[in-house]
């Protein structure tokens, strides 16, 4: 049967051939009779070029800050843009070093617009949580201090951590208050965001509902935590991560 | 609010993705800013679920960055290529993880954006979305969900028919019927 002569088969065949719908033998016979035959083969694109931009009828959903962070990291272009924005022979200027600055503060604010969100949420979560670890007598020696403490928390505001820090003692304490999904090859992943440069690790979170760590990083090196999913054993990335990021929150002084 | 001085259009995306493909940072970021929200809308009405719609709007830009000096402004319009790269991957990762835990629900339907672009988002869309966005409004909406579903997702029609719960013949004959209207409405090849 020519084709030629059933233009209406033709069209309804290019359309569902176009859509995905068209199938096995009958697709293959179609796309066999377009080779030398330009009349179906511009039928075929023709509906290609229709159908596939039903891709951009999708209305828009704002995606949640942490995507481009993500990005960002996993392409190292806080780095690119440090280099773009710093000429090797003027790399001690004060004009680069500003640049890079800004520039990283610019995502950085990504990462507090979230972080500060809930700032009453975290309030309350914070008064509550801390209730059982604070200790009872501030200033006993040897007792624990706790000098930072942050609520993270993830987009939907729910508090999701509970880490305090006890730079006295350079002890870094976790608590969860939720529990993440995890597959076996997962795992979370703590960073540090300092003002400028990249996240700095301070670990993969243990599997219990709370641990404890010692760390020679200084929390006041870092205004902002989050948590990021990745491989188990950490991101690939020392710089970054390279999974979603899903929690985060403010890291602030106690006293 | 008051608009901008000039809304950005497809020609402002070509010269972004220029610029990307010359590994420019701030060019990266700012097509993110423009077209992130139309993507990731697009990833959620594929995948349902967030999470994954999230990975898979960071691997799309991931692609965008690697692969944008592959893009011809000849073959496709931008938004239609970058939004080909996020239903790719979408269905990669539909292949990868167990679809039963996606089935389609009406429920679940009434979460998601509808069908159809907000108005805000029109400037950016190509020629032939805008026509397609007509023609599919004269859809009965069983059609256009069926057609929608069958080419967003990748369904077959005993597909489509399953997730929306429908006989199969019903299906068959909302596609052919709204690929009939569609057909009439955008013109004779």
């Amino acid at each position: 049967m020519k084709l030629h002569n059933h233009p209406e088969l033709l069209e309804r065949l290019a359309a569902e051939h176009a859509l995905g719908t068209l199938r096995g033998g009958a697709r293959r016979r179609l796309e066999h009779l377009a080779r030398g035959d330009t009349v179906i083969q511009r039928a075929l694109a023709t509906w290609r070029t229709r159908i596939e931009a039903m891709v951009e009828l999708v209305p828009g959903q704002t995606p949640p800050e942490s995507v481009w962070l993500a990005i960002e990291a996993q392409l190292g272009l806080t780095l690119h843009r440090a280099r773009a924005a710093q000429p090797p022979r003027r790399a001690a200027e004060p004009d680069g070093v500003r640049i890079r600055v800004e520039r990283w503060f610019e995502s950085l604010n990504f990462w507090r617009g979230w972080a500060i969100a809930a700032t009453l949420a975290t309030m309350l979560a914070l008064a509550v949580a801390l209730r059982p670890w604070l200790p009872s007598s501030v200033g006993t020696p040897g007792a624990a201090q706790i000098g930072y403490v942050a609520v993270l928390h993830d987009q939907s505001s729910q508090s999701t951590l509970l880490v305090t820090w006890d730079d006295a003692h350079s002890t870094m304490t976790v608590h969860k208050l939720a529990n993440y999904p995890l597959r076996g090859d997962q795992a979370l992943q703590l960073w540090g965001l300092p003002s400028q440069g990249h996240p700095v690790s301070l670990g993969v979170m243990k599997a219990d509902a709370s641990y404890s760590v010692q760390l020679t990083e200084r929390p006041q090196n870092y205004p902002v935590l989050a948590v990021s999913v990745e491989p188990s054993g950490g991101s690939p990335n020392p710089d970054g991560p390279t999974g979603p990021v899903i929690y985060s929150g403010k890291l602030v002084p106690t006293t | 609010m008051t608009a901008p001085p000039s809304d950005p259009t497809p020609a402002t995306l070509i010269g972004l993705l220029e610029r990307v493909a010359r590994e420019d940072a701030d060019a990266l970021r700012a097509l993110y800013e423009l077209t992130s929200s139309k993507l990731f809308g697009l990833a959620l009405r594929i995948l349902v679920k967030r999470e994954w719609a999230e990975e898979v709007l960071q691997e799309s830009f991931v692609n965008i960055w690697r692969f944008a000096a592959d893009y011809r402004a000849g073959l496709s319009a931008p938004m239609t290529w970058m939004a080909a790269i996020v239903r790719n991957r979408a269905l990669d990762h539909l292949r990868r993880v167990n679809v039963v835990e996606t089935e389609w629900s009406e429920a679940l339907d009434d979460q998601l954006p509808a069908f159809g672009p907000g108005p805000a988002e029109i400037s950016l869309m190509s020629e032939q979305a805008r026509q397609l966005a007509l023609c599919m409004e004269r859809l009965d909406p069983n059609q256009r969900q069926a057609v929608s579903l069958a080419y967003l997702r990748d369904q077959s029609h005993s597909e489509v028919a399953a997730s929306l719960r429908v006989p199969l013949g019903t299906v068959k004959s909302w596609i052919r019927r709204g690929l009939d209207k569609l057909k009439t409405c955008l013109g004779g090849l």
